[in-house]
């Protein structure tokens, strides 16, 4: 099949789109070179082709423009029947239509393909840089392996080795021999966890049964150990008691012996026993107590007969108390009367040392001395308006004698000022000055030197620049001038000529190269014809005719003579053409080949002969075009004609251009230094115009100078016309201060005429001189203290008075009590009133107290004869209890019947210790009267009951332990059992160990399945490999040597220890393994091996069209050049498309194969 | 008044379920409980329907299910029957016979466990009902080479007789052989219902006597696909018999082919997938559905379908969750899932086709080959867990060489399918 017209009618960015082919042309190359600029579509153009044939994706992305409905491709095919129209539109059924626009079937086209699949169509007939790049690399991956890298190509499957790597790594992913964390090792841990989570909860029925027994077990002897253990201890109690009594026995004994020595008495009552001794007590107490009284009587009548009252101080006592008032204020009164009178005493000396700071006499009426307030307040005014008025005065007076100095400096200083010279008229006219200031401001603002000196600067640099470019022209000589006046050549004449003589020279070189190689091809030739020539000998058609013509001669001249001689010559000629004839027949292929080798010779140096000519041509075009650049130099210069390569001259020409560009910014610099050369220069007149004018001689002609002269000019008019505003300013300022000093000095006048007036108002006035404002505001600030004492000593003499008049009351009264009641001793002194209270308060007392002692003594009395009359009674009934008690027992005495009592109870008590020890031998023993229990103790062998108890309390220990192991074991298994439930999580375990079983046998199988997989794959390759390695591997090797332009000699197979491999020979025959070939060697290897794929299928059938896309982009122009040779081969067994977007690709094809035809592609 | 019963038979209650889908544990929270599910149903319908009678015809258990659990499981529903007034009648099967939890159980009082000599019980029933005898017999062993029929006690004359056996009959696919008998032997043998066990495939036979084998109550993989059930009898006075089948699996196993013919895209697939589903879940009544799927068809996702089985595992789970209690067991590439490449002209055009046909023709039945497979597979298998080595260590070399073939073959079309992977495919 071969593609006559591709229609990209609606399909990715395309629109009515159309490639021509063309019909074939027989015995031509089928090879189409399609030129399309980038985002031309190359790739979407190959896409539409493959759609074309097998129909569109159902989500295909060439859909953006037209959209799904509208998307057309349409092509002219050359079948085996001939040729058709077919469109391709996008539908789900029916989507291929005929030429009639009718419906064939949807993979008519695919079955066309032979048998190939779009995948595998796609893969091994169409080709672009990606394949080249995953052929690239499936060298390093499959290590080139011999088969691999066969096969990938063949197939167009650059992901071989990895596809299989992959399949295997996921295989070793689920188990491989020695490897750790392996899926399967991660399922077989998860299984036993499981299987060990379910042992854990489950209870199994064997177990259930072996817990039901033990349980049983367990139960029987719990039961039995607990009798056990009830036997033991029952005779252990047994033992205890038969000792207990045994203890006992010896004390009930002594009990009964006691009992027969006791003596009997009558019965009496219980209490008697305690009440027989309380009796003797009792006694003995009452009469302790009737002694004691009686005598305590007595003493009590003896002395309230001794006792004898005080009337008259009882009465006084009556009196007394009316005085206590007047005694408490008489006290207190005695006490402060003292302080009063120092308190006065103290107030009459301030009062004199007051009058004595206002320096009057001690003796003067210090009251008449206090002022009014009103006064008072006047004082105080005119003592603050003294004050002010003094500070003005003062302030006023300073001021004017400073405004005086200064009026005076400011005349000095008018007077100092030097005379100025002759320009002075000059200089105060404002106007002229004006202008110099002006003139001289602009020349330093303007700062000409410092510019003057940047341009300066940038003159040489500019002068340096283009010196050095002049410098690079050599060998020519000359200024910028001269330079600029050159007449340059066109570029587009220099371009002309250099592209042409580049070209002439790429013609000569490859002349040369072939040239060499038809040397070659004759020499190879010529030996070839020698080697043959050795073969055949004389057999060759010169020999043949030279032998014929000897025998033809030997006959004549033996037809002329017939002798012996003639004839063995004729002879020997006649066998040498045999000879010869016999060669030619078994040396027939020999000399066939030797003939064609001879036309293939003569061919060869038939071609030589044109070469040469060609090559002359060459030459001579060069030299004619070396010698018009040379003559275009000479036209320039003299100097410049040796430079006859338009290179070099377009290159001159370049600097020159350069030189020149340096020439203008210094030709603007220098204009720019004179421009500001000649403004400064103009400054400087107009400021020396202006000095002239004024006759000024400066301090010299520069600018500088000029400027500094009238600088000086200036500053000192200005320093002029400041001195003479200072002193006029001064002169008026002294003129204000006299003025206000004048003011103040009325006002001080004015407050001495009041200060006199409030003088004379009081006792100041008297006072000569009159007091100075200080004087008086100290005399008043003494007045209210002297006003303050004088109040005070009139305050302290009323309150003595009252106070002495107090004391005199209670003397009085004091005297009049002790006169009435006689208590008055008149040698006393009279005024000690204090010390006769006191002493008519004691007596008063001790009356009293009297009075009060013999009352208490009748009281006692009569309490202690009630007292006798109550302990005669007691006596009475203590001797009736106690005859009682002595005729009961017929004794005498008390005493003798407490003996008696006590014999009673000791009798009683030892029956009753009788009784109790009994009791607890019966219980002990357990006998059941005590005269069997006093047998059965009788019996008892101590020693050896108490061996067997202790034997008993072990035997009991150990018993009871058991009990409680037995109860604890009952506890746990009933407990196991209860525990087992009916929960499905058991079950829920084994589920999932199942589960995980099927796991593992699924991945499992899959592992088998992917293992034996790639172990059938790889032997399947190796057969493969074997079947196809020796055509693939020729041409490929071929293919890659004329690639690589004979870099690389070849390619072969290599045994190693994983199989055969494929390695490069490079020219000097040594081997390199595919994987260490440099990245563009691995593509051109990959794509050789494409091509001899590409041969081998076409071996047997008719190939597909074949389509590249830009593949040679990383080949230089010799191997792209080679590579295009390749596939003009191919194109002579199939149809070869090649996409790309470089000219020169194009234009290398067209040379290459002038049978190739060129399409462009635009979007 | 007419006798009514609940036949059941082969519960194996607590037996896993076998099945991938098991792989999520959401699935499992649902479906791994499914036999004692099944065992509560069968309650639930006797309880609701008030029958007389629980007939279980053998096979409580696993045989090599030891948990008290399960047991006492069992025990709990034989009490709810006990409540209800319900009777049950058990008889051991091969598997109960190996069992040792039916030993160390008690039952409840309604329970009657039929001995290892026949006998025949008579039901309790209300006064002028016709007489109901159920004969049973457990074989204490768990291999019956012979019929037991013979030593069943004959019919009791003018009562209805019911019959419990557990039995291969004439033997089954899949079923060891257990007291086989003949149907006709049981047909002729004057009883007026058989109920069997054994065989997990319900059966019934209806001629002079009728004769039910119920099938398991709840099947537990692919290979007991369909839904499970128990029957429900009633026996009239007149002795007439009438059936009615009653659904009791939680979880229906269920195959689906799944034609993908002509599919394009993996949206394609995925929109396939979920159509079978859909039609496969439509006719399947029980509550979940455990579905394993079978692709054929020519299609362009052939090769797609062999790469990334994950990927198409993935596709039909999400089909199935689309749809109600759906759960994928598998996916498998059926025999004539194949690629829609044209009738190959040249058959070596394509030198992958020229491989595929390298390996079926030379390189499977080559020696090398065979030696390298053989090494594999003995390699992994020392390596499985030992439950699984039979699956995979068939014992006899045929049948050993028949797996690896399978595999390779099987194995060899996916690696091919993964080299020739087209790179213009898309994805949607």
């Amino acid at each position: 099949m071969r593609i006559e017209r591709l229609d990209l009618t609606r399909y990715g960015r395309f629109t009515d789109q159309t490639l021509d082919f063309g019909p074939a042309r027989p015995g031509k190359p089928d090879l189409h070179i399609v030129l399309g600029p980038n985002e031309a579509g190359k790739t979407t153009a190959l896409n539409a082709w493959l759609d074309l044939l097998y129909g569109m994706a159902p989500n295909t992305p060439y859909a953006f423009q037209h959209g799904y409905e509208l998307m057309r491709v349409g092509a002219r095919l050359a079948l085996a029947d001939g040729a058709r129209d077919y469109v391709r539109v996008k539908r789900a059924k029916n989507s291929l239509l005929d030429a009639d626009g009718n419906p064939v079937p949807d993979d008519a086209l695919a079955e066309a393909m032979g048998g190939l699949g779009r995948a595998a169509y796609a893969n091994m007939f169409s080709l672009d840089a990606d394949a080249l790049e995953a052929g690239g690399k499936e060298a390093i991956a499959s290590k080139g392996q011999l088969g691999e890298m066969l096969f990938s190509a063949s197939a167009g499957l650059g992901a071989l080795s990895s596809a299989l790597g992959d399949l295997r790594a996921r295989a070793d992913a689920f188990w491989k021999p020695r490897g750790r964390n392996t899926e399967l090792a991660r399922l077989k841990s998860e299984l036993a966890e499981l299987r060990q989570q379910r042992d854990a909860i489950d209870v199994i029925a064997s177990r259930h049964a072996m817990l039901r027994t033990e349980l049983e077990r367990c139960l029987a002897s719990y039961e039995a150990a607990t009798t056990d253990q009830g036997q033991l201890r029952r005779r252990s109690d047994d033992i205890r008691g038969v000792l207990a009594a045994l203890d006992l026995a010896p004390r009930l004994a002594a009990q009964r012996a006691r009992l027969a020595e006791l003596p009997e008495y009558p019965e009496a009552p219980a209490a008697w026993a305690d009440r027989a001794g309380e009796l003797v007590i009792e006694d003995a107490r009452v009469q302790a107590g009737l002694r004691a009284l009686s005598q305590r009587e007595e003493e009590l009548t003896q002395r309230l007969a001794a006792l004898s009252p005080d009337e008259a101080g009882l009465r006084l006592g009556a009196e007394l108390p009316a005085l206590a008032a007047l005694h408490a204020q008489y006290v207190s009164v005695s006490r402060s009367l003292p302080n009063r009178r120092q308190d006065l005493e103290t107030c009459a000396q301030d009062t004199t040392a007051l009058l004595r700071r206002l320096e009057r006499p001690a003796d003067e009426d210090a009251a008449g001395l206090l002022l009014p307030g009103r006064l008072v307040i006047t004082f105080r005014e005119l003592i603050d308006r003294r004050a002010v008025i003094d500070a003005q005065l003062q302030d006023a007076r300073r001021e004017y004698a400073d405004a005086l100095a200064a009026l005076e400096q400011a005349e000095a200083n008018l007077a100092d000022m030097p005379a100025l010279a002759a320009d002075t008229a000059w200089a105060m006219d404002g106007a002229w000055l004006a202008r110099l200031a002006a003139a001289a401001d602009h020349a330093r603002q303007q700062g000409f030197d410092r510019r003057l000196a940047a341009q300066r600067r940038d003159v040489a640099d500019a002068s340096a620049r283009l010196d050095q470019r002049l410098q690079l022209l050599a060998p020519w000589r000359g200024d910028a001038g001269a330079l600029a006046a050159m007449a340059a050549p066109a570029d587009s004449l220099l371009a002309t000529l250099g592209r042409e003589l580049a070209e002439a020279l790429r013609a000569r070189d490859h002349l040369n190269q072939t040239i060499e190689g038809q040397r070659a091809d004759l020499d190879k030739t010529l030996a070839q014809l020698a080697g043959l020539a050795r073969i055949t000998g004389a057999a060759d058609e010169t020999g043949v005719a030279q032998a014929r013509a000897r025998r033809e001669q030997a006959w004549a001249a033996h037809r002329l003579t017939l002798d012996a001689t003639s004839a063995d010559a004729f002879e020997a000629a006649m066998r040498h053409d045999d000879m010869v004839a016999e060669t030619r027949l078994t040396r027939q292929k020999e000399l066939l080949q030797a003939v064609q080798l001879r036309q293939q010779q003569a061919q060869i140096e038939q071609r030589l002969g044109q070469l040469a000519g060609r090559l002359s041509e060459a030459d001579s075009r060069i030299c004619a075009l070396r010698q018009q650049t040379g003559t275009l130099a000479g036209a320039l210069s003299p100097e410049l004609a040796a430079l006859d390569a338009p290179d070099a001259l377009a290159d001159w020409l370049q600097r020159r251009q350069r030189a020149l560009e340096a020439w203008e910014p210094l030709l603007a610099k220098q204009q720019q230094l004179a421009e500001t050369t000649a403004l400064r220069d103009e400054a400087a007149a107009e400021l020396r115009a202006l000095l002239d004018q004024a006759g000024v001689t400066g301090d010299g002609d520069s600018l500088a100078a000029l400027v500094a002269t009238a600088e000086r000019l200036r500053g000192a008019a200005d320093a002029s016309r400041r001195q003479r505003e200072e002193r006029q300013r001064t002169a008026r300022e002294s003129q204000n201060r006299k003025r206000t000093l004048e003011r103040v000095e009325a006002a001080a006048s004015a407050w001495r005429g009041d200060w006199a007036e409030a003088c004379a108002a009081c006792w100041l006035g008297d006072l000569r001189p009159l007091p100075t404002p200080a004087q008086a505001r100290a005399a008043l600030d003494l007045l209210p203290q002297l006003e303050a004492t004088l109040a005070k000593r009139e305050d302290l003499a009323s309150r003595i008075g009252k106070m002495e008049r107090d004391r005199r009351n209670f003397a009085d009264a004091v005297l009049a009590l002790a006169r009435r009641h006689g208590a008055h001793d008149t040698t006393e002194a009279a005024d000690d009133a204090l010390a006769l209270y006191q002493r008519l308060q004691a007596r008063a007392a001790a009356a009293g107290e009297a009075q009060r002692r013999g009352q208490d003594l009748q009281n006692e009395q009569a309490d202690v004869q009630e007292r006798l009359q109550q302990l005669g009674q007691q006596t009475a009934l203590l001797e009736a209890e106690t005859a009682r008690i002595t005729s009961h027992f017929r004794v005498e005495t008390l005493t003798e019947a407490q003996q008696a009592l006590a014999a009673a109870q000791k009798r009683r008590e030892t029956l009753a210790q009788i009784g109790e020890l009994e009791q607890q031998i019966l219980q002990f023993t357990g006998a059941a009267t005590i005269a069997d229990a006093d047998r059965h103790l009788a019996g008892a062998d101590r020693g050896a009951l108490q061996a067997e108890a202790a034997t008993l309390a072990a035997e009991i220990d150990a018993a009871h332990a058991h009990v409680l192991e037995l109860h604890a074991e009952r506890r746990r298994l009933e407990k196991a059992i209860a525990d087992i439930g009916a929960d499905a999580a058991a079950a829920q375990l084994e589920t999932r160990r199942q589960t995980v079983l099927l796991d593992i046998a699924e991945k499992a199988r899959g592992y088998l399945r992917l293992r034996l997989g790639v172990a059938a794959t790889e032997l399947a390759l190796s057969a493969w490999r074997d079947s196809h390695r020796s055509s693939l591997l020729r041409r490929a090797s071929e293919a890659f040597s004329q690639m690589s332009c004979g870099a690389w000699a070849g390619l072969t197979a290599q045994p190693g220890a994983a199989g055969e491999t494929l390695v490069a020979v490079d020219a000097e025959n040594r081997p390199k393994e595919v994987e260490k070939l440099s990245k563009g060697a691995r593509f051109q290897l990959y794509l050789a091996l494409r091509i001899a794929a590409f041969h081998d299928f076409a071996a047997g059938r008719t190939p597909p069209p074949f389509v590249a896309d830009d593949v040679l982009e990383t080949f230089d122009d010799a191997r792209a050049a080679a590579t295009l040779d390749l596939f003009a081969d191919m194109a002579g067994r199939a149809q070869v498309i090649y996409f790309t977007h470089h000219r020169h690709l194009c234009d290398m094809a067209a040379q290459r194969c002038p049978d190739a035809r060129l399409h462009m592609l635009s979007a | 008044m007419a006798f009514r019963f609940v036949h059941a038979a082969d519960i194996h209650l607590d037996s896993p379920l076998r099945t991938l889908a098991l792989r999520d544990a959401g699935v499992g929270r649902l479906i791994a409980d499914a036999t004692r599910e099944a065992l509560a149903r069968i309650v639930d319908i006797c309880i609701e329907e008030h029958v007389d009678a629980l007939i279980v015809a053998g096979d409580l258990y696993d045989g090599d299910q030891t948990s008290m659990k399960t047991a006492l499981f069992l025990a709990g529903q034989m009490r709810r029957l006990e409540e209800a007034g319900v009777q049950v009648y058990l008889i051991r099967g091969n598997h109960d016979a190996a069992s040792r939890i039916t030993r160390e159980l008690t039952f409840p009082a309604n329970v009657t466990v039929f001995g290892g000599h026949a006998q025949a019980v008579e039901v309790t029933r209300p006064a002028g009902a016709t007489p109901v005898f159920i004969h049973g017999l457990s074989f204490a062993r768990p291999h019956a080479p012979e019929s037991l029929l013979p030593k069943f006690k004959a019919p009791v004359a003018g009562a209805i007789n019911i019959g419990v056996m557990h039995t291969s009959l004439g033997g089954a696919e899949g079923h060891d052989v257990y007291a086989p008998c003949a149907i006709a032997d049981l047909d002729g043998s004057g009883f007026d219902y058989w109920a069997l066990g054994h065989i997990h495939k319900r059966a019934v036979h209806q001629g002079r006597c009728a004769i039910v084998m119920p099938g398991n109550p709840q099947g537990r993989d692919i290979n007991e696909a369909g839904p499970r059930s128990v029957t429900l009898v009633s026996i009239d006075d007149a002795r007439a018999v009438a059936l009615e089948e009653r659904l009791t699996s939680v979880a229906e196993f269920a195959r689906a082919e799944i034609d993908l013919g002509g599919a394009q895209t993996r949206a394609d697939v995925a929109e396939r997938l979920h159509r079978g589903l859909a039609e496969l879940r439509q006719s399947v009544g029980s509550q979940h559905l455990v579905a394993r799927l079978r692709l054929g068809g020519a299609t362009a996702m052939a090769g797609w379908a062999r790469r990334d089985a994950d990927r198409l595992l993935a596709e039909a789970m999400a089909a199935a969750q689309r749809l109600d209690h759906c759960f994928i067991d598998k996916v498998e590439i059926g025999p004539n899932l194949r690629d829609i490449a044209p009738a190959a002209m040249g058959a070596d055009a394509d030198p992958t086709h020229e491989l595929a046909h390298l390996i079926s023709e030379r390189v499977l039945s080559s020696e090398a080959f065979a030696a390298a497979a053989r090494a594999a597979l003995s390699d992994v298998v020392g390596q499985l867990p030992p439950e699984l080595r039979d699956a995979f260590d068939p014992g006899n070399d045929s049948a050993r060489d028949a797996l690896i073939t399978a595999l390779a073959r099987e194995g060899a079309a996916d690696a091919l399918a993964c080299l020739s992977a087209d790179a213009t495919e898309q994805d949607g």
